[in-house]
């Protein structure tokens, strides 16, 4: 890489100086990273540990009662069916939107029409929640056989001659219910990976894309061997950033199907134990697996991070 | 009351000194008597013990309320406080949300909380009263004023410990078929009294090559509780009062036959043959309010609609140009049991009040009086729990006899789902979801709503 | 001028020869695979944006249609078109004040996050201080703390400060920007750490040896060649902010002078959730501005800011 060459023209003994101002630097960076610090540990590390804490008392949070609430969740049944959706979502989402995001970045790059494509993709993320709702109602909606259908969906599929599907709504169709909500989630949330990938594609140097196209390579070839390598940081940034939000989903469930018909996922059953049934406990013993499911994902992060920090 | 900490003890008088001769504020007191531990009504009732009676002087001019009322209702309220403020001087800030669960939550939790919160059911309201969030209204209301002016129904419903800790606000009349007077004459339908004949015309109606009933449950987060307004209407009037109310305080468990057999009939409409397009996907998946237009449309597309009165707002709306009571109207659900001829289920909005200061009273002896209910009676969508409201008040001919209904019930039961700790309510909605997709796992759905109603009431 | 650069994947080229490779064959081929890939594009965009429209053409819509029939109907004659829907959100009580405390709201909330994580991320990645590496990650990982699970303990914090501090912070902007800062921080620091540390270190190398402070160097160097990133950023959390209703419910709600668009919209939505179609207008005017940021912001989305800056 050009750092790798730029190192090589200085002279070593250089790069092997110690600066003298490394003690001074160790303070300085208290300074940079002290803001920061200062907010994520008071509004959300705090927090954090106030949940666990929480999630060892009863439901009222005044009795401490060691690990029963853990008991509770892991025999209920349902939380199986709970984990299962997470998993379904944490695969299909995160490939979907991360995938779409950067091929959609990859092509817009080449186009004149960059910004306007760019937009239409970004709009989904510029709408609210519940406008997004509105939206997906709009298009999975169900009329009755026979009446007229408001839904998109359901106007396509009777057009073929087929009864109306009862989208979002029928227990026998769970995974199904599941993909549709996941479609939602990706049509919303692919300009989110795509706005970023774009930005890390502009610091691709086009001089070493237009050499290896000169030289032969096929636009393929230069997407896989040149271009993925060269953001590769930024997907690892993307992907995780979407694994973490997939697991934590809610807002979208919430409000298309409230977890109904086999849809449920950890944050909204969650929310249900927390404000509608005031089960704190629970509630918070709930938060916990949901914080302890991201340690795999901290895991590979800390080994890429350990891998690129020695290159550097 | 009693301090198990001196430390408390002497953290208590520091306070009380503080308020009493130092003046800090009404609500500085309040905060910190939570941050000590107390809760709001001890420390509400210290207040008043120190403070006497609220005057004029330690009256805020500043009310904190939350309520769910968006939308148009919103400006229904803001009309009905407009009066209050005009007199009092006292401004009331309404929030308002449709998440309130969450809100209200939040800031109990946080010490934060508002002044007024105005819950939609009252299960919610024991909830809070039992951990102490309440102040009760028996410090702000005349009582002999309030027997007056309510049914004991709506008294006994507030009521918690011996204390009334909630004013009903906003009644709604559970007990209504909605459906088309001009479709009824022109296909010859007679109104069924009895659930017989409810049955029989819907048979007919059905063989005709017509769908007799329109039903939708889907609601968000909260789908399956229009299929709980009809179980729980089919209850009253099949079992009666008094088996209600052991269902409700889940004295018997929801095993039990008669509530298998509420289920059951409810059942019988929601499966019967060819009674509804579509069913049981199309009950699933049609919301509440999309399935009260089908027997108002040109052509009618089913011809009967079971939904509380607050319907007649969702028909209008959508139908501009229908009459009330030659387009629409309703029918009475009809009796099972002659023994509970005339038995209604309904539900209300519940006012009650979490901070005990003067503007509070007063605020809250206003929505009391009939003149502040009548002021939304006349702008419609509104049914009024004060016995002293006009009749003539109400916008139409059907709102009228809707609260006729209401006042002139034999038994009248609030809706059973509200009364419920919100877990069994949520499982009982759950419950009727699964059912209502499939009849046969009846009993499965039962003991599932038994094993959580288990729990709920255990750990209470 | 022949540049020498090596690609990662260790393909040697020069660009000396570029103009006498390229035949007039590869020209063509080039030409047509470029149109193909607008016309790609285009279809993508097109079907993106499909939902969207159907948003669009029932914002005009009459109640009573949108309730009863496909938003698809709406586009051919008879046309029934109003804007009845953008005048009740337009005339709704309060708007013009809700917009501007949507403003007030969101500006802080957008500059406050990214300069602090801007300070912070230079620091992780060029500083060296004991701890870097494990103080960044947990920053990370926090990424996992779900909004609702703050709500609470930062309420209590906030009332305990008021109460010993006389100062209200509940129900103020104050307390809004704080949340909002710390929610955007953990996404705002992973981000820009990663394109800090993607630009080249003889960068900072040569700085370093220039005697330049930090300071200089975050201001004369970073910043300038992080534009796409911190556009990036601005884009999101602006809309992030400007899009929230909850955190709006929760610190500022008891203040209805304070509330933001957001809620004032979800207000216009009665308790039954019947007449959504204000839904459709509000969705399109709430966007504008977000969406306008984002065209604003595009023209920094540009490559070649590296071109030329390494020069042995």
């Amino acid at each position: 890489m050009a750092a790798a060459i730029a190192e090589s023209a200085v002279p070593r003994t250089q790069t092997r100086r110690k600066p003298p101002r490394s003690n001074r630097e160790k303070l300085i960076a208290w300074f940079w990273i002290g803001p920061a610090v200062l907010f994520v540990g008071i509004f959300l590390f705090y927090p954090v540990l106030d949940t666990i804490w929480n999630s060892f008392q009863n439901s009222d949070s005044t009795v401490f009662v060691g690990v029963k609430n853990y008991k509770s969740v892991f025999t209920n049944s349902a939380l199986l069916e709970v984990l299962r959706n997470n998993l379904i979502w944490l695969v299909l989402a995160t490939a979907g939107t991360v995938f779409l995001g950067l091929v959609i970045a990859v092509l817009v790059d080449r186009v004149r029409i960059e910004s306007f494509a760019k937009a239409t993709i970004f709009i989904p993320m510029a709408l609210s929640m519940t406008a997004a709702s509105v939206i997906w109602r709009f298009v999975y909606a169900y009329a009755a056989p026979g009446e007229k259908q408001i839904g998109l969906l359901n106007a396509i599929w009777t057009s073929f001659g087929a009864q109306p599907q009862a989208w979002l709504a029928d227990p026998k169709n769970i995974f199904l219910n599941n993909l549709l909500l996941i479609v939602a989630y990706v049509w919303m949330w692919t300009g989110f990976c795509m706005v970023i990938l774009s930005a890390a594609l502009k610091s691709v140097p086009v001089e070493i894309l237009e050499a290896a196209r000169v030289d032969g390579a096929t636009e393929v070839s230069i997407f896989f061997r040149i271009i993925i390598p060269m953001i590769s940081p930024t997907i690892a940034v993307v992907a995780t950033t979407m694994l973490i939000n997939v697991l934590k989903i809610f807002d979208i469930i919430y409000v298309m199907t409230g977890g109904d018909f086999g849809t449920n996922v950890i944050a909204l059953d969650f929310y249900q134990e927390f404000f509608n049934f005031n089960n704190f406990g629970i509630a918070n013993a709930l938060a916990v697996v949901l914080l302890i499911a991201i340690i795999p994902i901290m895991f590979f992060n800390i080994r890429r991070f350990r891998v690129q920090e020695a290159q550097r | 009351m009693v301090f198990f900490d001196r430390q408390q003890r002497e953290d208590v008088d520091k306070l009380v000194e503080d308020f009493t001769q130092h003046g800090i504020s009404r609500r500085q007191f309040m905060q910190r008597a939570a941050a000590l531990g107390l809760s709001l009504s001890v420390a509400g009732s210290i207040l008043a013990a120190c403070g006497s009676t609220p005057s004029t002087t330690s009256t805020p001019k500043t009310l904190d309320l939350l309520n769910v009322w968006t939308g148009e209702e919103q400006a229904s309220f803001d009309a009905v406080v407009a009066p209050f403020t005009a007199q009092t001087g006292i401004v009331v800030n309404v929030e308002s949300t449709r998440d309130l669960n969450a809100t209200l939550t939040a800031r109990i939790q946080g010490r934060n909380p508002p002044d007024i919160a105005i819950l939609p059911n009252p299960g919610k309201m024991q909830q809070l009263a039992a951990q102490g969030h309440l102040v009760s209204l028996d410090n702000f209301l005349d009582v002999n004023q309030i027997k007056q002016d309510y049914a004991k129904g709506w008294i006994d419903l507030g009521t918690y410990n011996n204390k009334l800790y909630a004013l009903f606000y906003k009644a709604a009349n559970k007990g209504t078929i909605w459906y088309s007077p001009k479709q009824f004459t022109a296909n010859n339908y007679q109104i069924p009294a009895s659930w017989q004949d409810l049955l029989t015309l819907s048979g007919s109606i059905a063989s005709s090559g017509k769908f007799p009933w329109s039903m939708g449950v889907s609601s968000g987060s909260a789908s399956g509780w229009p299929g709980a307004d009809w179980i729980a209407e089919i209850y009253l009037n099949l079992n009666g009062p008094q088996m209600y109310d052991k269902w409700v305080a889940h004295t018997i468990p929801w095993t039990d036959s008669s509530i298998k057999d509420a289920f059951q009939m409810f059942g019988q409409i929601a499966g019967g043959t060819n009674y509804i397009n579509g069913a049981p996907a199309s009950i699933l998946a049609t919301g509440f309010q999309d399935a009260s237009y089908k027997p108002f449309n040109t052509p009618p597309t089913a011809y009967m609609y079971y939904l509380g009165d607050f319907t007649e707002g969702f028909i209008t709306t959508q139908f501009t140009t229908d009459v009330p009571g030659t387009d629409f109207n309703f029918f009475a659900f009809p009796t099972i049991n002659s023994q509970y001829q005339n038995a209604v289920t309904g539900g209300a909005d519940v006012v009650t009040a979490l901070t005990n200061n003067g503007a509070v009273k007063q605020l809250i002896q206003y929505m009391a009086t009939a003149q502040a209910q009548e002021i939304w009676v006349k702008r419609g969508g509104f049914t009024a729990t004060n016995k002293k409201v006009d009749l003539s008040a109400y916008p139409d001919q059907v709102a009228q006899n809707s609260a006729k209904m209401l006042t002139s019930a034999n038994f009248f039961r609030f809706g059973a789902d509200d009364l419920m700790p919100s877990q069994v309510e949520d499982a009982f909605w759950k419950g009727v979801l699964t059912f209502i997709g499939d009849q046969t796992q009846l009993d499965n759905v039962l003991q599932t709503i038994e094993a959580v109603a288990m729990q709920a009431y255990a750990s209470s | 001028m022949s540049v020498r650069s090596s690609t990662a994947a260790g393909v040697d080229v020069t660009a000396a020869s570029a103009s006498k490779r390229t035949s007039l064959a590869q020209q063509m081929i080039r030409a047509a695979s470029s149109s193909m890939m607008t016309i790609i594009v285009v279809l993508i965009a097109l079907i993106w944006s499909v939902p969207t429209f159907g948003l669009f053409i029932s914002s005009f819509r009459p109640p009573a249609l949108i309730h009863s029939s496909g938003w698809w109907t709406g586009i051919v004659p008879p046309w029934q078109f109003t804007i009845e829907n953008y005048q009740n959100v337009l005339q709704s009580q309060g708007l013009g004040t809700a917009f501007l405390n949507s403003l007030i709201i969101a500006i802080p909330g957008t500059i406050l996050p990214v300069l602090i994580a801007a300070f912070a991320a230079y620091a992780f990645a060029w500083m060296k201080f004991p701890g870097r590496d494990w103080i960044f990650l947990i920053i990370v990982a926090l990424l996992i703390v779900p909004v609702q699970t703050i709500l609470i303990p930062v309420l209590n914090l906030f009332t305990d400060f008021s109460i010993n501090t006389g100062v209200n912070i509940t129900g103020e902007y104050w307390s809004v920007w704080l949340v909002h800062t710390a929610l955007g921080l953990p996404f705002a620091i992973y981000l820009l750490r990663s394109f800090f540390g993607a630009l080249p270190a003889d960068l900072f190398e040569s700085a370093n040896i220039d005697g330049a402070s930090h300071i200089r160097v975050f201001f004369s160097i970073l910043l300038p060649l992080s534009v796409p990133s911190l556009a990036s950023l601005v884009i999101f959390q602006f809309m992030w902010v400007w899009n929230d209703l909850l955190v709006a419910l929760i610190f500022l709600g008891g203040n209805p002078a304070h509330a933001p668009m957001t809620v004032n919209i979800a207000n216009l939505v009665n308790g039954y959730g019947t007449n959504y179609e204000v839904l459709t207008s509000a969705a399109f005017l709430s966007m504008a501005l977000p969406l306008a940021i984002f065209f604003g912001l595009q023209r920094y989305f540009v490559r070649g800011m590296l071109a030329g800056s390494v020069k042995g």
